[in-house]
């Protein structure tokens, strides 16, 4: 059915039309490449490896074993009684109590009990890209400002600026010290702020932080602290890869420091300003099932999310399965452990095999990637050779990996590597080929169709700018990707 | 936006829900509580979703997952989170939508955004036809939950349509135009019109004749359309749905690219809580930042999967719907004639779950018909009679005295125990009225 009359833009809103859908980035870009020729190990063995995808593909198998022995959750059965019936009602925006309950205990498992959460200041949503928009509808209104340590996720800017009309002023953090964040950095963008005449109204960080892979230490966290508590503004802690911390020093919440200084958080009312958001996704590698939830101490903020939620509520299907596999603590004491141990594995298999080929990473602890430090291997310190050597690793090695300025880092040569959604197999072919791309860039040889196993030629003759190939791509039918983590 | 009450949780369609809580009916347990029928649920249908559970015990689990046997395995369903949604589920979907009107149009699976639950679509659709300030206009009375859906965090607004029991509340150019100019007088720019089809709360079909008015009427003033149709499958009685889609596709180019479906399975399978919505849209820049938004509601892939399986089955899917229509019309036929033995009329109605009871009588002549009458006798149904039903003002009536009243989500039993408070309550109120 064709749409002739209806196309004209100014027939649709302002929101539909724009792209602060953060569609037309390099991040989808990679992901259509991907899509076009994906990596297969016997099929398409000269294909393109996925590594711009922050899964979580290790555990399935302990999961998987949980529902072969625990088929009730699935049947939707409580024994010999069905609650079929039961669930397909269930549509309260409060959730399952069984699951909320299960899932405060996880969650406070997975920093080893060292903080409580009460299940009634959980707001169950579909998802965290679901959780950290409600949060922002919230917390902010139209035009008001979040700061945000870079380089972050590139989701954030869709996620938290598209229907709410929220800005993010990023944080410039540098390599210079890991980027790590500094209290002179989060001033320069609270003045940066200001000068744009924007009402702040929080900060957010990512902790265990993508795509950095580190867990946020502890003394950042309370110079964090006390910078929102002085400046009156909000906190909301994305802790979404909680479960992926794998080394010491180990994962720390922005709650357990707020518990550590009960005084100043009295005084200050931070209690009411610091927002946790989590979801399944990541530790559990259950991203299809969509949970989300945010946590938070505030009343308004909960009783305003949980009917927000109502927008975005998880199935009762969903949330009764993964009551019991959560309920289940065995289960969870095994999982937590086992997929920390497997997440290390690989990451060390990463980075060991970077290392071989003169590559270094961001040292990390947590996460499914490493930030890749790759300056070296461009032909020019800025932007755009690191677009240039994106473009050679995609189309000529044939790997997705992430540039960091989708992540608006500052620094160019910085690359997101995801490692936990491939077999152990997979990425060492993948460094394989790196390895051989790095060969031939240190001859500075001429720059040759690199050899993957086998697979089609593919050359960039003629490459595009980039706004260039955006601007083609602005027309809808395009680069319609699952746009997630 | 949080601090604003547009969430709506202060009308009493929300206290009604609050009273029904506190003091819930249970046949053995307690049998003097209140009889929740201010809630459209549809749970006379169970036992066919719960056989075909049983039956197919792979649709809920992943077992029989070998590569081949078209059984998506479970890693494989647990980390599909793409937007454009299970292309099994999609076209299941839409041959499920096509069953529902007989055949009569076809749904292509790639218009089809999912989106957890209608509330959800019905909101999407609001951000992409509109701009925060700018007005649609929605016939009254409506399902008050609208209120919310459509403005809270959009920021748009919605002006009423206004229409009378003179003409069973059918939908009119005039009271379109007198919307629109209402709309345009305080400066806001009207951006479509919204149908539920079959209404909520009416429980009637929109006639052929009012459908093509309203497109024309949105043609002219080059706008959209909404037409929730999460009520199609529940048409137990002539005459049969005629979905905006029947005339989408008999007039082309003219209206395509302006109309736009909404559809969800929480009536017609009575699974609200699996959070099942669709946006159907003829318009590809629509349908392309509708998958795109989706992001914010998407719908679990585990409930994506078992539905596929479920409504994949045609067989099982057409019988569904004969079953479960028939079952209505027999509720629904129920109800009225208990309502008309105890002297209650109710607009003539053949779909939905739930009648538009008349108690214009009750409110008095004249001056007595004011909203502040219909919930002094809505709070009497409700503490006294001990009846959660929906007073029209909370569904914007313009006429004082109609009431909402739910009978598919309870046991015959249980609607005779209603029927027959209903019956005592108004033998009272004539004895009364005749003394006085």
């Amino acid at each position: 059915m064709v749409n002739k009359v209806a196309d004209e833009p100014q027939l649709l809103s302002k929101k539909a039309g724009c792209n602060t859908h953060g569609q037309d980035s390099s991040y989808f870009l990679g992901w259509e490449e991907y899509e076009k020729n994906p990596y297969h190990p016997t099929t398409n063995p000269g294909g393109i490896i996925q590594m711009g995808l922050a899964e979580n593909q290790l555990s399935f198998d302990l999961v998987e074993e949980w529902l072969e022995k625990n088929p009730d959750a699935l049947g939707l059965r409580r024994g010999a009684a069905s609650v079929f019936r039961e669930l397909a009602l269930f549509q309260d925006y409060h959730g399952l109590p069984a699951f909320k309950n299960a899932l405060a205990r996880f969650m406070s498992e997975q920093r080893d009990f060292r903080v409580a959460f009460d299940p009634s200041n959980i707001v169950l949503t579909a998802g965290a890209t679901s959780a950290n928009e409600a949060l922002m509808f919230c917390l902010a209104d139209q035009g008001d400002a979040f700061l945000i340590p870079t380089p972050y996720y590139p989701g954030f800017d869709r996620d938290l600026k598209w229907r709410t009309g929220a800005e993010i002023v990023p944080v410039h953090c540098t390599s210079a010290n890991g980027f790590r964040v500094t209290r002179s950095a989060l001033d320069d963008a609270y003045r940066r702020a200001q000068k744009r005449r924007l009402r702040i109204k929080g900060v957010l960080i990512t902790n265990p932080s993508n795509p950095l892979g580190t867990a946020v230490p502890r003394a950042d966290l309370e110079m964090i602290v006390d910078f929102v508590a002085a400046k009156g503004i909000h906190l909301v802690s994305d802790e979404i890869y909680s479960g992926t911390a794998f080394s010491e020093p180990g994962f720390v919440s922005v709650l357990e420091v707020l518990a550590a200084r009960a005084p100043l958080a009295a005084d200050y009312a931070l209690d009411d300003r610091v927002h946790v958001v989590y979801s399944l996704s990541k530790d559990l590698g259950l991203p299809g099932f969509r949970v989300g939830a945010i946590y938070s101490s505030n009343a308004a903020v909960v009783s305003a999310a949980t009917k927000m939620s109502s927008f975005g509520l998880v199935s009762s299907q969903t949330q009764y399965l993964l009551a019991a596999l959560l309920g289940d603590k065995d289960f969870t004491r095994r999982y937590l452990a086992e997929n920390k141990r497997r997440i290390k594995e690989r990451h060390d298999q990463l980075v060991d095999g970077l290392k071989e080929i003169g590559i270094a990473c961001l040292e990390s602890n947590a996460g499914l990637f490493c930030w890749v430090n790759m300056s070296h291997l461009m032909h020019a310190r800025s932007f755009e050779g690191e677009m240039t050597l994106w473009k050679k690793v995609v189309f000529d090695v044939g790997l997705n990996i992430s540039p960091g300025s989708s992540c608006h880092c500052s620094e160019p040569g910085w690359f997101r590597v995801c490692f936990a959604n491939m077999s152990a197999k997979t990425l060492d072919v993948a460094m394989q080929r790196l390895g051989g791309f790095v060969q031939t860039s240190s001859c500075k040889a001429a720059p040759a169709a690199l050899r993957r196993a086998a697979g089609p030629a593919r050359s960039m003759s003629c490459p595009l700018a980039m706004n260039m190939k955006w601007a083609l791509r602005l027309t809808p039918g395009f680069a319609d990707r699952k746009a997630e983590r | 936006v949080a601090t604003s009450s547009a969430h709506g949780e202060d009308s009493p369609y929300f206290a009604g829900w609050r009273a029904y809580d506190d003091d819930p009916y249970d046949a053995v347990t307690n049998p003097g509580g209140v009889i929740q029928m201010g809630l459209a649920e549809n749970q006379v249908s169970f036992d066919l979703l719960e056989g075909f559970l049983r039956e197919h015990p792979e649709a809920a689990g992943w077992g029989g997952a070998r590569p081949g046997s078209g059984v998506a395995s479970f890693r494989d369903n647990a980390l599909f989170q793409d937007y454009h949604g299970l292309k099994t589920f999609r076209k299941a979907m839409a041959s499920f939508m096509e069953k529902i009107r007989g055949g009569k149009v076809r749904f292509d699976p790639d218009r089809i955004v999912l989106t957890a639950g209608a509330t959800a679509a019905n909101e999407l659709l609001t951000f992409i036809l509109a701009n925060p300030g700018d007005a649609l206009l929605i016939p009254t009375p409506y399902y008050p939950g609208f209120d919310r859906d459509l403005r809270w965090r959009t920021g748009v607004n919605i002006v009423p349509v206004h229409c009378h029991s003179s003409n069973g509340f059918q939908v009119t150019v005039a009271a379109l135009e007198a919307a629109y100019e209402e709309a345009a007088a305080a400066g806001m720019s009207v951006r479509g019109v919204l149908l539920t089809n079959p209404s909520n709360p009416l429980g009637t079909t929109v006639e052929r004749s009012v459908l093509e008015d309203v497109l024309d009427f949105v043609v002219r003033k080059n706008i959209h359309l909404i037409s929730d149709e999460i009520y199609s499958g529940s048409v137990f009685a002539a005459p049969d749905l005629v979905s905006v889609a029947e005339l989408v596709e008999s007039r082309g180019d003219d209206v395509a690219g302006r109309v736009h479906i909404v559809y969800s399975l929480s009536k017609d399978l009575g699974l609200p809580g699996f959070r099942v919505g669709v946006v159907y849209s003829y318009n590809d820049a629509v349908v392309t930042a509708a998958r795109r938004m989706s992001s914010f509601t998407l719908v679990s892939s585990q409930t994506q999967k078992t539905l596929a399986a479920m409504l994949s089955d045609a067989a099982f899917a057409q019988e569904y719907i004969r079953t479960n229509r028939e079952r209505l019309r027999v509720r629904h036929d129920h109800m009225v004639a208990g309502l008309a033995r105890s002297g209650v009329p109710c607009l003539p109605s053949n779909a939905g779950l739930f009648v538009w009871m008349d108690m214009r009588r009750l409110l008095g002549d004249g001056g007595e018909a004011t909203v502040a009458n219909e919930l002094r006798l809505w709070d009497l149904m409700l503490h006294e009679v001990k009846l959660n039903i929906s007073p029209g003002s909370s569904c914007h009536c313009s006429e004082p005295g109609w009431f909402r009243v739910c009978f598919a989500n309870m046991s015959l039993d249980t609607l005779d125990v209603a029927l027959a408070r209903m019956s005592r309550f108004m033998d009272r109120w004539n004895k009364s009225s005749l003394q006085s």
